[in-house]
């Protein structure tokens, strides 16, 4: 795998017509790094997420991975580049099974178009074969190669959470970006997720921006926190610094009254 | 096993040897109608496009086989050609009709989709009407019989098979089941392989679609397009099972029953196409064979509702039925040879 670039984000500023969604909001996530994203209901971080992943555009400001500049890319052109993401409200095929969910995860990495997959073309049965044998490696590693064959929809919502993870892995990426994976989990299914955001960095070394209202678990995986409060960048530092900056505190707990 | 699941598709091959003419046409009308609903199905039932100008592409389907096919007289223009070549093209112009209408097709989604097509219904219905050179104008223009390699598919020649004389139905009805095999079969290949899987997400998460690198226009016009083929070419065998191509068939009542057969039988699912294509083409030819004997359905030039209304009210009905319980269409009820390995519908 190629070396892991780092992850520039300037002066990024969203408006929807008069809301300003994003004011100026500035950090970088260092290779094989996991940065947080945090901040009140509203503060900006899915908006911020789907920047990144080119769904939405930017006002003004800028965003580099690496050398490429993602700013103005269509979503399929910045998933090229090896910047995979989940989704906060599951975006996966229900109708289909979760290999086939997993296989959409390798799309950009086949090739087969519509006249060789009809007319079952060698090398487009050679390519399924072996895509399907690594996405049966992945789902191992998730915890979800058991369920192979079922159609998503039938799965209970911390696997289809686990699926979410799993397909943007399928990906092969360089930087993973996970819209808050234990969102809606019970206690137990917390901490296994948490535990598999944790191997996925061990195992493959990847960054990892997160985006998390579990502030426990945000303190204990992440290297480096943002946090957002209106669209403004309040603090970065590392999860210790955040804890105690007044800033970060007043947006969570609101102002003393004196 | 899975080889043998198949194998009760073998009883199509000895129709010709039993059933007379009326339920061969009949037989060929399904066909044809099953690899248009095929095709459409593709398009609306995997991809989530709605289109209501299905009916255009068959009639270009139908009308460019008989113009490429077809011999110059005093009246209508043809080229000539051979008439499997005539085939090809047809299904080639039904195609690029489709492409010629993908910038429209890959950018809007569902339902405005669906408004759009409308429209070349009544763009088709003028130029069939008005351009009499190549289509006949309102009475039609008749058939060139299909020739494969010195075979003819008409009663001109004498042919015999196990004591049954083979004319134009029954030698059809086989061309009509390998077509019907090949485009089945082709779209198995697509829904089961990575564009399939590509047009289910276009379906169900259009934004995630993209983010995975699906580029969601581009795929949407090539479905189109491969919808507009399979017309095309369901377009071609009913002008030869018909023999006469007349422009009033390919109105809109038509698309909606491609779009009812979609329903019943199935959406997204290829068995699913073929059996609603079935019951929304068997239908009124039943009601219109058993009307004497059926209780309010009209005979022939008699009091009552007419065979074609009264089929239309069943499958209406049935559509309503279908949607509230069978959500899977009739081929959801897991008849065991008709259900292909993997459904790709909800």
């Amino acid at each position: 795998m190629s070396a892991i670039p780092e992850l520039v984000v300037k002066d990024l500023t969203v408006r929807f017509s008069g809301l300003v969604a994003l004011d100026s909001v500035s950090f970088t996530v260092h290779p094989g790094t996991l940065h947080a994203v945090i901040g009140p209901n509203g503060a900006g971080k899915s908006t911020c997420f789907n920047v990144l992943s080119g769904v939405y555009k930017a006002t003004s400001g800028s965003v580099h991975f690496g050398r490429r500049d993602l700013t103005t890319m269509s979503p399929h052109r910045v998933g090229a580049l090896g910047v995979s993401r989940t989704f906060q409200n599951l975006a996966l095929s229900a109708a289909l099974s979760v290999e086939d969910n997993l296989l959409l995860g390798r799309y950009r990495l086949m090739k087969t178009g519509i006249v060789r997959a009809g007319l079952r073309w060698p090398s487009a049965l050679r390519e399924e074969r072996r895509h399907r044998e690594r996405v049966r490696e992945i789902a191992d590693f998730v915890g979800v190669a058991h369920h192979l064959k079922i159609p998503v929809g039938g799965l209970p919502y911390g696997d289809q959470k686990r699926v979410e993870l799993a397909r943007a892995l399928c990906g092969e990426p360089r930087l993973l970006m996970l819209d808050e994976p234990v969102a809606g989990m019970n206690a137990t299914e917390r901490l296994s997720m948490a535990g598999l955001i944790v191997s996925v960095r061990e195992a493959l070394g990847i960054s990892v921006l997160l985006v998390e209202h579990d502030m426990g678990m945000v303190m204990r995986l992440a290297d480096e926190v943002t946090v957002l409060d209106f669209g403004k960048r309040i603090a970065t530092g590392t999860p210790a610094e955040v804890q105690e900056n007044p800033e970060v505190l007043r947006a969570y707990l609101g102002e003393e009254v004196s | 096993m899975s080889k043998l699941r198949w194998a009760p598709l073998l009883l199509l091959l000895l129709p010709p040897f039993y059933l007379d003419m009326f339920w061969l046409q009949a037989g060929l009308f399904v066909m044809a109608a099953a690899i248009g609903a095929i095709g459409l199905n593709l398009l609306t039932g995997s991809t989530g496009q709605l289109s209501i100008g299905h009916s255009f592409f068959l009639a270009i389907g139908a009308y460019g086989y008989v113009y490429f096919a077809g011999e110059s007289d005093g009246h209508v223009a043809g080229l000539g050609l051979p008439t499997p070549l005539a085939a090809v093209l047809a299904v080639v112009l039904a195609g690029l009709a489709g492409l010629a209408f993908s910038p429209i097709a890959g950018r809007l989604s569902g339902m405005y989709l669906g408004i759009a097509s409308l429209a070349l219904i009544f763009v088709g219905q003028h130029v069939l009407f008005n351009f009499e050179k190549v289509t006949g104008g309102y009475n039609g223009r008749s058939v060139e019989p299909m020739n494969l390699f010195g075979f003819p598919f008409d009663g001109s020649t004498d042919l015999v098979v196990m004591g049954v004389p083979f004319g134009a139905q029954e030698r059809l009805w086989f061309f009509g089941l390998v077509l019907l095999g090949l485009a089945a079969w082709f779209a198995y290949g697509v829904l089961n392989g990575r564009p399939g899987r590509a047009m289910n997400l276009i379906r169900d998460q259009q934004i995630a679609a993209g983010v995975l690198g699906v580029p969601v226009a581009r795929m949407r016009s090539a479905v189109f397009t491969l919808s507009s083929m399979y017309a095309g070419l369901a377009g071609v065998l009913l002008a030869l099972a018909f023999q006469r191509a007349v422009p009033d068939y390919f109105g809109v009542l038509l698309a909606f029953e491609y779009l009812a057969m979609i329903v019943i039988g199935g959406l997204g699912s290829v068995a699913g196409a073929v059996v609603g294509a079935a019951f929304v083409t068997l239908l009124p030819q039943l009601l219109t064979r058993y009307s004497d004997s059926l209780p309010l359905v009209a005979a022939a030039g008699g009091e009552g509702v007419a065979p074609s209304d009264a089929a239309r009210y069943l499958y209406g009905g049935a559509v309503v039925v279908i949607v509230l319980f069978l959500p899977a269409g009739l081929s959801g009820l897991r008849v065991p040879f008709l259900t292909p390995r993997k459904e790709t519908t909800p």
